[in-house]
């Protein structure tokens, strides 16, 4: 597969299902952003610390959830191609909640607003948050493309989302705890 | 999704396994038809590809038969060297092939605006898929270096709206229905202001030069590729 091909130099692309947009359109961005989230997730895998390895299949899982939801961000509604795509199993977004409600299990309870960052690898973790709530946002938008009738995958990805940023909150707490390392309250006054 | 709607036999459905060659025919001295047995667990949609492997090979080759053929038409270029060229070239009738499918989103829409096909070379495999099935009242443009390249010429040109051979090295006097130059030629001289959807098939050069065009004369129009890799 050829990764250049100098066909968008004129800052036009296309989307998956053939439109021919400009390259700062809605469905790109979100797109976009999906990716940038993606790359994140892949820096935070990288470097998690020994003690929380079991983690890394399962975000791996994420990573390739969030594959299948570009494709469906970088399509139009009317397009054939949307026929062969699978739809978003809501699945995907029930093991999220699994795995939230298994670290929020072993967590003490919050007491109060935290601080992102502790160690480096929860630091990741808050970014992956972080980028994940503007991914969801961008998502929200492509609503207005079609707002009579917002694609059910359209739905399913926002609905991801949000429970995905939850999860990242939650991982960037059990990597501190697992590396022994003490979350930051935050303070009116420091 | 629509897929209640398909006939019989057309709903994409996986395939990974082995199947045989029932013929091989040389179209042009470089360029053969290779037919194989149609499993019976593949179910595709026109424009979708075929994944072979021969001895560590692996290769996507557009389906230009139509999911209503019993066989399944491959149409493979020879290349000079390419391992798996020369082998399926040299594959008897009877062989056995590994491979997988359907693969591809290359999807041709009949409630879109005036389809436009461009295809250089074997890239016109996948329209002949499309035309076998239904697909009508489109503008093909071909383009080949000889007439002798035009593949499926009668069959596409009794289908399409209009049809326009392009020639790269012919010599004048050209035949009917062709032209001098590339596929970018013709689609910058001789298509009439419109709206269109473009399928493109063909190297990814022939693509990026006809999106070049097809960006300047028809911002709004939808265009799918399929580029050979």
């Amino acid at each position: 597969m050829k990764i250049s091909t100098g066909s968008g130099d004129r800052g036009r692309t296309s989307l998956f299902s053939g439109e021919r947009v400009r390259k700062d359109d809605m469905r790109l961005e979100a797109a976009g952003d999906l990716d940038e989230l993606n790359a994140v997730i892949g820096c935070l895998s990288a470097g998690l610390p020994a003690a929380a390895a079991e983690l890394k299949p399962e975000l791996g899982t994420v990573q390739a959830d969030l594959f299948s939801i570009g494709a469906w961000l970088s399509l139009s509604r009317t397009s054939p191609a949307a026929e062969l795509l699978a739809p978003l199993d809501p699945a995907r977004t029930g093991r999220l909640e699994k795995a939230i409600a298994r670290m929020e299990g072993a967590l003490p309870e919050l007491r109060s607003f935290l601080l992102p960052g502790g160690g480096a690898a929860a630091g990741w973790a808050h970014l992956a948050r972080t980028v994940c709530r503007r991914t969801e946002r961008r998502v929200v938008r492509l609503f207005d493309l079609r707002p009579e009738d917002p694609p059910a995958a359209l739905h399913e990805a926002v609905r991801y989302l949000n429970r995905l940023s939850d999860y990242f909150f939650l991982l960037a707490r059990t990597l501190n705890r697992l590396e022994g390392i003490e979350e930051i309250p935050w303070r009116k006054e420091a | 999704m629509a897929q209640g709607s398909l006939r019989r036999g057309t709903e994409p459905s996986g395939w990974r396994g082995s199947t045989r060659i029932l013929s091989r025919r040389f179209l042009a001295p470089a360029v053969f038809e290779l037919e194989l047995e149609r499993p019976a667990a593949l179910g595709f949609r026109p424009g979708q590809r075929l994944r072979l492997r021969r001895e560590g090979c692996e290769r996507d080759y557009s389906i230009a038969s139509s999911p209503g053929e019993d066989g399944l038409r491959l149409l493979i270029r020879l290349f000079p060297g390419g391992k798996m060229t020369s082998n399926l070239a040299a594959s008897a009738p009877g062989t056995v092939i590994e491979g997988s499918g359907p693969h591809g989103y290359f999807l041709f829409d009949a409630a879109g605006k005036t389809p436009v096909f461009v295809a250089a070379g074997t890239g016109i495999a996948p329209f002949r898929s499309m035309a076998a099935s239904g697909a009508a009242g489109f503008v093909l443009l071909h383009g080949a270096r000889t007439a002798a390249e035009l593949f499926y010429r009668g069959f596409l040109e009794a289908r399409a709206a209009r049809y326009v051979g392009c020639l790269t090295r012919a010599r004048p006097p050209l035949p009917a229905g062709t032209r001098p130059g590339r596929v970018t030629d013709a689609l910058r001289e001789d298509l009439a202001p419109g709206a269109y959807d473009f399928y493109l098939c063909g190297r990814s050069e022939m693509i990026r030069d006809a999106l070049q065009v097809i960006d300047a004369r028809f911002p709004q129009a939808r265009v799918f590729t399929e580029p050979f890799s």
